[in-house]
């Protein structure tokens, strides 16, 4: 794929591309061959992305895709006060978060395909996911406790107009 | 000559009569008014804004004043006029300050198209510009009036006005308004600062408006160089945390931040691309902010 | 939508809208410009691959979707159709790819 280093050039490019009749502006595919991806997360990370950026917002008929429809998160262990270690783990598999992912309250999306969430639908809270030893949690105050929440990737989050 | 240099009785004859000409950036403003109170309060707030020259172009003949009839004397409001023509519904006189900010804003956001406008604060250093698009509850006012009162020069609160020419940041270095604890918090940070009244009860709650300092407005007319994008988000009791964003959600983050980027079509999309290619792009978490100030301070610094 | 396994399946072509996008990409997200619309769109690698199988002629919606499961370097049938169609059908909304044989019913 083009990596454009200033936009004159990728103009240029293109004017190069249109004159010929071929090609949409990408780069031959032989440069695709040599980035094959050594490590496909999930068919939530190959499920392909549309969205559309229209007046000053993303098109509200745009389907994002949800990396985890809904998970549980641990409330605290409370002992004297104490929440415990786990408080707020969300409960899933480490591999399956990754930074920049973002939890919204799973039962405040509006499906709109296999593992697609409308983006015209924002919800009330959000928070970014936050790494600890060996799991996950729903931002640095591990909220969300006791609830089940979705787990969208920072471009679907974005699209939707959180995280 | 600035505002200051105007008595306040000759003041008040202006905005009563011709209009009182005022510069805030690249736009040259006639204020119209027939309230006594917001000359008063235009001269505190706007006097170190240097005056329009008699012969200059005039780009927004605004106004805020009582409507004719009973809503003169009785429950009395105030209408913002654009040309003539107001369209809004009218504010309690009580708040006619505030809505005279507003509507300039608007009158910026919808007839500034020669230029790209960014929903963004800005503040500048060495040339480089750290823009901080808004977001709801991000805290952008808050921390860019605590910047411009630590060595920061205001570019604007409001907007980032980008030259489609150069892409060069254009200073709008007008009032900062502050809502409802912000105000507070401000206070303390800086007691130096000049703050205007409290107006309660406003739509947007409790307003007040923080004066830049005379150096932001001294050099009005200087440009800078997008150097930095922040995305700030303020929250309670949280560590400070500013992470490297990634540019492609910068890019977005951008694009849906413009006033007009659907307005100015291939336009906008290459200065937003030019500029996230050519920004250090970050999210900002933070609750002190001193801690964010410093953080920020290390940035520039780094730059060199 | 054709079947993906049928025999006789149609052919699918880049529109000439598709063909002057104008391209920025970062990381693994790919941002064009629709210059016939006059918008702005996100694709990941997967859709611009898509995109791209349609580079150099027509080919059929299998074709297409082997090409790209190929080049992401993942089984064939590892896409799932579901989510192969719905981005031929965004694509085709969109303007940026069309049927063979509408564009010839076109002209």
């Amino acid at each position: 794929m083009k990596r454009t280093e200033s936009t004159d050039e990728a103009v240029q490019s293109n004017d190069q591309v249109l004159a010929s009749g071929h090609g949409t502006g990408l780069d031959e595919t032989s440069t695709i061959h040599q980035r094959r991806r050594r490590l496909v997360r999930g068919a939530a990370a190959l499920a392909p992305l549309v969205l559309t950026l229209r007046s000053g917002a993303l098109a509200a008929a745009s389907c994002t895709g949800v990396k985890i429809q809904s998970v549980a998160v641990l409330g605290d262990n409370s002992v004297q006060g104490d929440p415990g270690p786990f408080a707020g783990k969300i409960d899933t598999d480490f591999e399956a978060i990754a930074t920049g992912d973002v939890c919204v309250p799973a039962g405040e999306l509006r499906a709109c395909g296999d593992g697609r969430v409308e983006t015209s639908v924002r919800p009330s809270h959000f928070q970014t996911v936050e790494q600890q030893t060996d799991f996950w949690t729903c931002g640095p105050q591990r909220d969300f406790k006791n609830q089940s929440v979705a787990i969208l990737s920072s471009t679907s989050a974005t699209s939707m107009g959180v995280g | 000559m600035i505002v200051g240099d105007l008595s306040r009785q000759e003041l008040e004859r202006r905005l009563t009569g011709a209009g009182l000409g005022i510069q805030f950036g690249p736009f040259n403003l006639r204020i119209s008014s027939n309230l006594p109170s917001l000359a008063s309060l235009a001269h505190q707030l706007y006097e170190p804004y240097p005056m329009v020259e008699a012969v200059a172009i005039i780009d927004f003949h605004v106004g805020i004043g009582s409507p004719r009839g009973l809503r003169r004397w009785f429950r009395r409001q105030a209408s913002f006029s654009i040309d003539g023509q107001s369209p809004f519904a009218p504010y309690t006189v009580e708040h006619a300050f505030p809505a005279l900010e507003w509507g300039i804003n608007w009158c910026v956001a919808t007839r500034s198209h020669h230029l790209l406008m960014l929903h963004s604060a800005g503040v500048e250093r060495n040339g480089s510009a750290m823009l901080f698009p808004a977001s709801p509850g991000g805290g952008k006012s808050t921390l860019c009036t605590a910047l411009i009162h630590s060595g920061w020069r205001l570019m604007s609160d409001e907007f980032g006005l980008v030259r489609p020419e150069d892409g060069m940041l254009l200073p709008l270095p007008r009032l900062i308004p502050l809502k409802n604890e912000s105000i507070a918090v401000i206070g303390r940070f800086r007691p130096e600062a000049i703050i205007g009244p409290s107006f309660l009860g406003t739509r947007k709650g409790t307003v007040a408006h923080v004066r830049p300092p005379a150096d932001s407005i001294r050099r009005m007319h200087e440009t800078a160089r997008p150097r930095w994008f922040v995305f700030p988000r303020w929250i309670a009791n949280a560590p400070l945390l500013l992470k490297p964003m990634a540019k492609s959600q910068a890019f977005l983050m951008v694009a849906t931040n413009a006033f007009n980027y659907d307005v100015l079509d291939e336009t906008a999309f290459r200065l937003v691309a030019d500029m996230v290619r050519a920004c250090d792009c970050y999210s900002l978490s933070y609750s002190d902010l001193d801690e964010a100030i410093a953080a920020l301070d290390e940035l520039s610094r780094d730059d060199g | 939508m054709d079947d993906l396994s049928s025999g006789k399946a149609e052919a699918f072509i880049l529109t000439p809208a598709a063909r002057s996008l104008r391209w920025q990409d970062w990381e693994d997200i790919y941002i064009a410009y629709q210059a016939s619309s006059a918008e702005t769109h996100f694709f990941n690698e997967t859709t611009a691959l898509i995109l791209q199988s349609l580079e150099h002629g027509p080919i059929t919606l299998a074709e297409a979707k082997e090409w790209t499961e190929a080049v992401l370097g993942v089984d064939r049938g590892e896409l799932a159709a579901g989510d192969f169609e719905f981005a031929i059908e965004r694509l085709q909304e969109l303007g940026l790819i069309e049927s063979l044989d509408e564009a010839i019913a076109l002209q």
